[in-house]
């Protein structure tokens, strides 16, 4: 008795204007997504002992023998550390540097210091070339030539290395590179892969590094030049000799060697791990409240904090803190007590928006965007492509100043 | 393909999927951009959860489920559309007048909650059974049944019995 109200929801439905398919937004924020949705499956364990690559390996300067000291004298400190635009703060909001780029795009803690990743603007995926510099203890700006494009990047800030994958000539390629020195510190052939970006944590000599093609996590010893199969179910969160994984009951960290679990969290959510490993805040994506809970990783003791997960970031020895116009907050994860520093955001002009290009089918007749519902002759353009019509057509995305926290990884 | 697509393998997805997807979303939520922005998230939900997708043949179905997941989730939240466009009811139309020319499904909608208007176009444009429904938005069959009755009285007060006869309440 509902057919009439059926015809005409499908006549109107149908004769809807649909507007464009927004592809661009849809890449970026399905990349931010998946970077959120970290959460990883299967038992943690100890690593599988079979190798399966001996990699090639190319160690440069020392010949593999551990890492030059650090050239700054000593670690990044122990205050917050962020960035407004293109001005860094590497030691709380009262030393502050400026980069020569557009926008910063993340933060990373090394012993030679914060490595900046920064570019034309602050995305942090499909925003074009990713450039480097280093910020010293004492605030110098070093530029490093390292360039990476569509890469996750992850750092030990114990070493002066920042590490990635790369695809190069169809193998996954694990590269460790010497930021203190500018040079490639040593390149580690993983596996043949059919990927083109590859999630990555640095942790001492071990690398790991997912080939999300065959949904398989390697560990890599960059010194050696190995690579073996992984239990360490997701690369994103190892750190200290601890990875944050999920039972399949509830988040848990876990002593990589041993497979020991440490923490088992009281609530939904996973684990981000601090720089160091030693802490572990609780992220409820789903759900979650006006607090949020931090574990102490030795003791499973927690502090509570208040607020959204993702609004604070990581000090290098696994203090909290979050950033606002004119305070920054860092509280001490051991006892919960928190500081408030007065901080004066700096006065820097927006930036120009940003336009970009995407080609698309034209339907026959120029009847708007019907034949999107036609999927033989999508599949046909796509296959064909010479078969069809073309048009570019751009879109105009307004940019804005992004506060980046370190500790905090931003890219998928 | 259990890897995960390639961004222009991603991109000739969401040509394909995207007119079909913006017409149900709009329809649930009246609102041009609103209906964009539930696309594109549905869209890119798929993406992030590839692993659970498993296939590029999947991934439409895996889209419409997810995009009407997070309509319902939208719906949940508290101040969701709390001012209605249309607040008062016309007159009830006589059971000789059809109305269906001069007001369209569309614009009656819009007269409704947002589940409502949720379980109107789940069950009458997308074709869902009540259980599918009620698995659909995270309520219980027996509320799609009667916000499925309370919807269509006033659909047909709008739009007349041509459209919306006595009695298609129990469809």
């Amino acid at each position: 008795m509902t057919e009439r109200l059926k015809q005409l929801l499908d006549g109107e439905a149908h004769d809807l204007a649909v507007p464009p398919p927004a592809t661009h937004d849809v890449l970026r924020q399905g990349r931010g997504l998946r970077r959120r949705n970290r959460l990883v499956t299967g038992a943690a364990a100890v690593a599988a002992a079979v190798v399966v690559g001996s990699g090639v390996v190319a160690l440069t300067g020392d010949g593999g023998k551990q890492a030059a000291p650090d050239p700054a004298g000593q670690p990044v400190g122990h205050n917050a550390v962020f960035s407004y635009g293109n001005e860094v703060f590497y030691d709380g909001p009262r030393h502050r540097a400026e980069i020569q780029d557009t926008a910063v795009k993340s933060l990373f803690y090394t012993s030679a210091g914060v490595l900046v990743r920064h570019g034309d603007n602050a995305w942090s995926d499909g925003g074009g070339p990713q450039r480097f510099s280093l910020v010293t203890t004492e605030g110098d700006v070093r530029p490093v030539s390292l360039v990476t494009e569509e890469t996750v990047h992850a750092s030990d800030p114990d070493q002066p290395y920042v590490a990635y994958g790369e695809a190069v000539g169809g193998e996954l390629q694990v590269v460790v590179y010497d930021v203190a020195a500018d040079a490639e510190k040593a390149r580690v052939t993983v596996r043949p892969t059919a990927d083109t970006w590859f999630p990555v944590s640095l942790d001492g000599d071990t690398v790991y590094v997912q080939d999300r093609a065959e949904d398989e996590t390697y560990a890599v010893d960059w010194r050696a030049g190995t690579a073996e199969p992984s239990d360490v179910a997701s690369p994103w969160e190892v750190a200290g000799g601890n990875a944050g994984t999920d039972t399949g009951d509830a988040a848990t960290v876990v002593d990589v060697a041993e497979g020991d679990v440490l923490v088992t969290a009281d609530g939904p959510g996973y684990f981000d791990l601090s720089p160091d490993g030693r802490y572990a805040q609780l992220v409820d994506e789903e759900g979650g409240g006006p607090t949020f809970e931090v574990y102490d990783v030795a003791t499973g003791e927690t502090v509570s904090l208040e607020g959204n997960p993702f609004e604070w970031g990581w000090t290098a020895d696994g203090d909290m803190f979050k950033v606002d116009e004119s305070t920054v907050t860092t509280c001490d994860t051991a006892t919960g007590e928190c500081t408030v520093e007065s901080y004066s955001q700096p006065s820097i002009p927006e930036p120009p928006p940003i336009t970009e290009t995407v080609s698309e089918p034209v339907c026959p007749g120029g009847d708007s965007y019907s034949c999107y519902d036609d999927e033989v002759f999508l599949a046909n353009c796509y296959d064909h492509p010479e078969e069809c019509e073309w048009q570019e057509s751009r879109s105009i995305t307004p940019m804005t100043i992004e506060v980046k926290l370190a500790g905090r990884a931003y890219e998928s | 393909m259990t890897r995960p697509p390639t961004d222009e393998e991603f991109a000739e997805l969401v040509h394909a999927c995207w007119a079909s997807l913006y017409r149900t979303a709009y329809l649930m939520l009246g609102d041009a951009a609103d209906a964009e922005d539930l696309v594109q998230t549905a869209l890119a939900k798929t993406y992030a959860n590839w692993r659970k997708v498993r296939s590029v043949e999947a991934a439409p179905g895996y889209a419409r489920t997810t995009l009407v997941n997070t309509a319902a989730s939208w719906f949940r939240k508290k101040g969701w559309r709390n001012e209605r466009p249309t607040e008062v009811l016309p007159e009830p139309a006589s059971a000789h007048e059809d109305l269906s020319d001069r007001r369209t499904v569309i614009d009656a909608l819009g007269t409704l909650p947002p589940r409502q208007r949720a379980v109107v176009v789940l069950r009458y444009y997308e074709d869902l059974s009540v259980v599918q429904v009620a698995h659909a938005l995270g309520i219980t069959e027996g509320t799609v049944k009667s916000q499925t009755s309370e919807a269509l009285s006033k659909l047909r007060a709008l739009l007349g019995d041509s459209v919306v006869p006595a009695g298609a309440n129990n469809d």
